[in-house]
């Protein structure tokens, strides 16, 4: 990939956070946790809303992940592309019914050789996620890798 | 240790259409082939989410305050998981106790 364009920031992408889709992310991560399955259980718990699963984050900023993948200057061969590691931090908890704006950055990017001579770029994205009262939910700091010669 | 976590033979897709993770990798047999997996790979984020629900459990979601992995070994579906926790470090084992997620760390409220 093209590791000159580090510093690059993308768009903000907006997202609003539906129930249903709260209910479909927890289910495909195997949880049966009533904050994030069950309305009937908020509405006797006195919350406004269903509550995401903290690696909700995953869909509402993975969206603005998008803009780095499909990123035509970074060139980057997506199905050679593994996630090596990941860090999320939490502010606020994130309800349906919330706008989460997400900026993503390419924070810092180099190069390395495999034990086999093989060329592997590791890419730092980071990424920081507020709500609708400008406070932060989320920080995100992903790390993808590149390998060449697959 | 936690109890085996079973991986659904479809996980990558019920997984991508709740996240919007749809490389190719995950729902593509013959590309994950050509780029190197012997089938299609679950989304690490997938895992990410399977492990930190799992330690979770049935507690409000607002009490985890940091989580933080390292994808060591891709997991496939069919895969059977189990989580070593040790205080706020873990890591996850597939079935040939292959260590899939390692220097895990998760930080809850209370801590």
């Amino acid at each position: 990939m093209n590791l000159s364009i580090i510093g690059k920031k993308y768009p903000l992408f907006v997202y609003e956070v539906g129930s249903e889709k709260i209910i479909e992310y927890a289910k495909s991560t195997l949880s049966e946790n009533p904050y994030s399955t069950d309305k009937e259980f908020i509405k006797n718990s006195g919350f406004k809303s269903l509550i995401a699963p903290p690696t909700f984050v995953a869909t509402y900023a993975f969206k603005a992940l998008r803009y780095v993948f499909d990123d035509k200057e970074l060139n980057m061969n997506v199905p050679n592309v593994m996630h090596a590691e990941q860090t999320f931090e939490f502010g606020e908890i994130v309800h349906s019914g919330d706008i989460i704006s997400t900026n993503v950055e390419l924070k810092k990017g180099f190069s390395k050789e495999n034990k086999n001579g093989d060329k592997i770029d590791f890419l730092v994205v980071v990424s920081e996620s507020k709500n609708q009262n400008n406070k932060i939910v989320c920080n995100g700091k992903w790390i993808l890798v590149e390998k060449y010669n697959v | 240790m936690s109890k085996k976590i079973k991986i659904n033979k479809y996980a990558s897709f019920f997984y991508a259409g709740a996240s919007g993770d749809f490389n190719q990798i995950h729902i593509d047999e013959k590309v994950a082939k050509k780029s190197g997996f012997k089938g299609i790979v679950l989304q690490g984020l997938c895992t990410m989410g399977i492990v930190s629900n799992h330690l979770l459990g049935m507690k409000n979601p607002s009490i985890i305050k940091k989580i933080k992995v390292r994808f060591s070994k891709p997991v496939y579906p069919n895969d059977e998981l189990k989580i070593i926790i040790n205080k706020n470090k873990f890591t996850v084992l597939n079935q040939f106790d292959d260590e899939v997620i390692s220097k895990g760390e998760i930080i809850f409220e209370e801590d």
